[in-house]
Order: structure tokens, then C-alpha cells, then sequence
């Protein structure tokens, strides 16, 4: 099956488990942490990374050009250092994880949802419907997303509703286009024609007989759509129409890591490594999906 | 054939055009019913709001007014700004930052492309050694990579540290400003063409119209530069939407980094300034030009592979 054939290929299990990891992390790690992620403390702006037993080996030690910042702190330890709040950024990060990787996978969820409704509709009763549908998907899809994100971005209260509805606009048109042409396909497959035959009913030939077999590809879909999603999710904060403060965004962090990058490179460093490590760990998972399904479909 | 292919033009013309009209259309919507009114003054009474409405049209009804809006955006006048420079005639703003954009946009684009052809010859030639894994790698990396990254990283690493190029955009040396942005904007072509290429190449390379030019003794760059790439470059023409986004919302990002006077600084700015009146006009701008250049890649596309003018020109 198609599992089997991705479990062989070692870059994307290897995709798989990072972002497993991650996901993990962004879950239970606040927990672990002494810190809130909107505890501000004027006392401890700026302080580099640094962890426990890491440190005995000179790098993530609280030194800065030989300096040690947290000369007075012996028990403190800020990970990943702190924002010029005195925030701690390892729980942003991962608050900021949290919320990409929600807001992304809700929106890719939601894309799918109606890209197979869409799709079914226009591919399977097809007709003055389907004609419609589609002159309707060409206009929309002469759209830059960008340019309609920022549009409702503008109009919308900016918060997670908002991003996700963006993010949605954005995505919803290539699914529903990719599930439209599987349909047309599996259609005039002769199993469909045979059900048919049977009697049975629209609805169940579309459930028990075109979906599972459109499933495939389907899901490598959507896994390339969560990457575009995250990507997408973070210019918009990067543009300052994101997940406003306390609250953050891998986005948003790098873009205020950004400002003071200069002086305090960490504080860009560590969000956009976790930003890297997510993206590419997607795209890896969704290239292996999409070369298990290739081989499936050529050893039929 | 010819006329198939005529109407097939005309199809995409026509609907190239009904798209602008209906993102003109939903911009125009959505600025009327987002809060507030362009005449906010607190002494105003009734009676002058009616006039100043009469003299501004604001009193005609919705239809009437965009097509209004309309006819002045073809034209060129796109109004004035309200907040970044007030009053400023907005042709006028777009006159310094637009030029400098297209420039930056089309060296990332030439350098995009010069690379990635190289790279993914290069890699498809060498199939089986230690090189073309390396490509494969290089190019996920770049595709996983937004290109505001890369202008962190090259601005940290190129412009802070080694004091090469400047850091930030400046008036006395502006070629070499936009040189860094380029850079970063590249790395996503880059990578997807030369993605493409290698693949493409590779199942080129293998066919039989090859191998009966190798046996009639076709020199081996004339195999690669006549047959081989010119077919495997007719894909490439499919990657060139995902491409065109991917600049257009980059450029927004890194020209901001580098503090570039272009389009998309501008843009950021009057999005977070609320002058719905720039916004509109860059947004405007970024959808007419995606439009004309899929337009321009679906002609290209059809004249390159006959089978899909064929193919299209029927349905």
C-alpha cells in the first residue's frame, strides 16, 4: 500500500519524525517551561540562549562578544534567549510554531472540504453547472494570493479567524480544480460504470468509489498545500497583518527578531530555523507521497 | 488550425480581461464598505456633506461610480494618497519606485533562470554521481526556503559581517543595492527550474530521437543545447505561475528588509497606513501584470507544443 512504499523512502520518514517532533514540542513544551509567553520582565531584555549542560561546552552559555549577560542569574536559563521585552523566546517559538502550524493545517482542512465539494459537483453531475463552475475558477484564479489575502486581511479584524479565512481564499482553487480532474477521470472507470449498473446510488458511487481512489492524490495535495500555507501565513506577518501581539506567529517573530537582527542575531536565527525545519520537513513528506504514489500507480 | 487557435485566443483574452474587471470590481466593494468616509471634519453639517458628496459623485448610485473608477484606472489616474504623502497624485509616487522594482524583478528572474538551467544540465548530465544528489538537495533547500530568509541571511552574513555591497539601499550606489535583493528573490526560480530541468532532461536524454542524433554523429553539445534542452524547456513554461506569485509576494518582503524604495515597500506602508487608495492601485498593478504574463506564457505554451494548441483549440 501506500504507506509501505513511503515508509522505504528515508527522507521522508525523516520529514515525518521532525515534524512529529515539533508538533510534540509546541504541544507540551510551554508546560515544561517557567515562563508565560507574554511575561514581560524589563530586568532581562536581550539575553542570549542559554540551556543547561549545553552550555558547559561554549555555545548556548549566556556569552555575547565575552560577555556574560547573565552574571546575577545562576538559576535562570532563557533557551532561546530573550525579545527586547524580556520575553522568554523559546516558549514564543514555540506558541509561534503552535499557532503556523494551526492555523496552516485548519485552513488546508477547510480547502479540502470545499475543494471536494466543488470538485465533485463540477466533475461528476458536470453539465451547464460544471461550465459555470469552471469560467468562475478560471476569473479567480488570475488573482494573485497575495493580493487576496491582503485584501481580506485589510477589510477583517486581523486574529486567527481572519488569517485562516485568508489562507483558505488562497488555497481552496488549486484542490478543488485537482479533485475536479480526478473525478472527470475515475469517472469512466469501468468499476463506476459497473455500480452503476447495480443500481447504485450517486452518492454512494461517489463515496465508495471515487473518493477512496482519488484519496491518493488527493492527500500529497494537500500535504504540498500546508508549506504554501505556512509561507503565505508568514509574509502576511511579516507585512504586520498577522497574529498581533502578545500573541505570535513563527512569521511574526521573525519579523520583529528582524528589526534588532544586527545586534541580537539569535533572536531572527532561532524562529526562522524552526520556520526551515517545519517547511522543509513538509515538502519532504509531500515528495515522498507523491513518489509512493507514482510507483503504486505504475506497478497497477 | 489557425482559427482554433484564434478563437482559443480570443477566449483567454477575453477572460484575462473579465478577471481584472472582477478584482476591480471586489477591491471597489470591499474599500466602500470598510469604515468611514473620506470627509471626516466635525463641523461638517448636513448640508455641506451633501454638497461635497454632489462634487465628489459620491452620491450616484455604486454602479454608476465603478464603472467611473473604472474608466479613470484605465486611464492612468489612480488618484491621490491619502496618508504617505498627502495629496500626492499616486502616477506620480508610482513614477521613481516602479522602474526600480522591474529591475530587480527581472535580474532575480535572468539570474533565477541562468542558474537553474546550469544546475539542472549539470546534475542530469552527471546522473549517478555525487553531484546530482547534491543539486536535488540544493534546489529542496531553495524551494523550502521563503526568500525574505535568504535576505536575512545575506544581509547579516554579506553586508554586516563582510562588509561586502550595502546593507541597506542607498542613492549613491543604486545598482549595486539591488544586487543582494536579487540575489534573494532568485533562489526560488532557481531552485524550481532547475528542479524541472534535471528531470527533464534526464527523460530527454533517454529517448530514441537522441540516440538516432548521437548514431548520426551530432555533436554532443549540439545534442544538448539543440534537442535535448529545447524540449525539456517546454515544462518549465508550467512553473512559471508559482514563480510569478512567489516573486511578487517576495519582493513585498525583501525590498522591505533592504529598505528599496520599490513597489512593494510602498505597498507594506500604505497597507499598514490604511491609504486604501495606494493599496488598491499596487494591487491593481500586481493583478494586471500576473494576468498579462499568464496570458503571454499560455500563447508561448500553445506555440512551443502543438499538441496543446491542438488540444485546446478543440475544446
Amino acid at each position: 500500500m501506500l504507506w509501505d512504499r513511503f515508509r522505504k523512502n528515508k527522507t521522508a520518514m525523516a520529514g515525518l519524525f521532525t515534524i512529529l517532533l515539533i508538533t510534540l514540542l509546541s504541544l507540551a513544551g510551554p508546560l515544561l517551561s517557567p515562563y508565560a509567553y507574554d511575561e514581560v520582565d524589563v530586568s532581562q531584555q536581550h539575553l542570549p540562549p542559554r540551556i543547561p549542560v549545553i552550555e558547559k561546552l561554549g555555545i548556548f552559555d549566556g556569552i555575547k562578544d565575552g560577555v556574560d549577560h547573565y552574571a546575577g542569574m545562576k538559576e535562570v536559563y532563557h533557551f532561546f534567549g530573550t525579545d527586547t521585552l524580556g520575553r522568554d523566546l523559546w516558549v514564543r517559538v514555540l506558541l509561534g510554531t503552535r499557532i503556523s502550524l494551526y492555523v496552516a493545517i485548519l485552513a488546508v482542512l477547510i480547502d479540502l472540504s470545499i475543494g471536494i465539494l466543488y470538485g465533485v459537483t463540477a466533475g461528476y453531475f458536470g453539465g451547464a453547472a460544471d461550465l459555470v463552475m469552471q469560467r468562475i475558477l478560471e476569473v479567480i484564479q488570475g488573482i494573485p494570493s497575495i493580493v487576496a489575502a491582503t485584501l481580506f486581511m485589510m477589510a477583517l479584524k486581523p486574529g486567527l479567524a481572519a488569517i485562516t479565512l485568508c489562507l483558505v481564499l488562497a488555497g481552496w482553487v488549486s484542490i478543488s480544480l485537482l479533485v475536479r480532474s480526478q473525478v472527470l477521470k475515475l469517472k469512466e472507470m469501468e468499476y463506476v460504470l459497473a455500480a452503476k449498473t447495480l443500481g447504485q446510488s450517486d452518492l454512494s458511487i461517489i463515496f465508495r468509489e471515487i473518493l477512496p481512489n482519488a484519496a491518493g492524490s488527493i492527500i500529497v495535495m494537500a500535504m504540498m498545500s500546508i508549506p504554501q500555507a505556512v509561507f503565505l501565513e508568514s509574509t502576511l506577518s511579516f507585512m504586520g497583518l498577522g497574529i498581533p501581539d502578545p500573541y505570535a506567529s513563527l512569521g511574526s517573530l521573525i519579523h520583529s527578531g528582524f528589526q534588532s537582527m544586527l545586534l541580537y542575531p539569535y533572536m531572527a536565527a532561532l524562529p526562522v530555523f524552526v520556520f526551515v525545519l517545519l517547511v522543509l520537513s513538509f515538502n519532504l513528506i509531500a515528495d515522498g507521497l507523491r513518489d509512493a504514489l507514482d510507483d503504486e500507480e505504475a506497478a497497477r | 488550425m489557425m482559427i482554433a487557435m484564434g478563437r482559443y485566443l480570443i477566449k483567454r483574452i477575453f477572460i484575462s480581461i473579465l478577471t481584472l474587471l472582477v478584482i476591480v470590481l471586489i477591491m471597489f466593494i470591499l474599500m466602500n464598505a470598510m469604515p468611514g468616509s473620506p470627509f471626516t471634519g466635525k463641523h461638517l453639517k448636513a448640508d455641506q456633506l451633501l454638497v461635497l458628496n454632489q462634487k465628489y459623485g459620491l452620491d450616484r448610485p455604486l454602479l454608476e461610480r465603478y464603472f467611473r473608477y473604472l474608466s479613470c484606472m484605465i486611464r492612468g489616474d489612480f488618484g491621490v494618497s491619502y496618508n504617505i504623502q498627502k495629496n500626492m497624485s499616486i502616477t506620480r509616487m508610482l513614477q521613481v519606485r516602479l522602474p526600480l522594482t522591474i529591475r530587480i524583478g527581472l535580474q532575480a528572474m535572468v539570474l533565477g533562470t541562468i542558474l537553474g538551467l546550469l544546475l539542472g544540465i549539470l546534475s542530469a548530465l552527471k546522473h549517478g554521481t555525487f553531484l546530482d544528489p547534491l543539486v536535488s538537495a540544493l534546489s529542496m533547500l531553495g524551494s523550502s526556503i521563503p526568500s525574505f530568509v535568504f535576505a536575512l541571511g545575506l544581509m547579516y552574513f554579506i553586508a554586516y559581517k563582510a562588509g561586502f555591497l550595502p546593507l541597506l539601499y542607498t542613492m549613491d550606489a543604486p545598482g549595486e543595492s539591488t544586487i543582494l535583493p536579487s540575489i534573494a528573490l532568485a533562489m526560488f526560480p532557481m531552485a524550481s527550474i532547475a528542479r524541472l530541468t534535471r528531470s527533464e532532461m534526464i527523460s530527454v536524454l533517454s529517448s530514441d530521437y537522441i540516440l538516432l542524433a548521437r548514431s548520426k554523429g551530432v555533436p554532443e553539445s549540439g545534442i544538448i543545447f539543440r534537442h535535448a534542452l529545447r524540449n525539456a524547456l517546454v515544462p518549465v513554461l508550467t512553473i512559471m505561475a508559482p514563480m510569478l506569485v512567489e516573486l511578487i509576494t517576495g519582493s513585498m518582503v525583501v525590498e522591505n528588509i533592504f529598505a528599496v524604495p520599490g513597489l512593494g515597500t510602498l505597498f507594506v506602508t500604505a497597507v499598514q497606513s490604511n491609504d486604501y487608495n495606494v493599496s488598491i492601485t499596487i494591487m491593481f498593478l500586481y493583478s494586471a501584470f500576473y494576468i498579462s504574463a499568464m496570458l503571454i506564457v499560455d500563447i508561448l505554451y500553445g506555440y512551443v507544443d502543438p499538441r496543446i494548441r491542438l488540444a485546446k483549440g478543440r475544446s
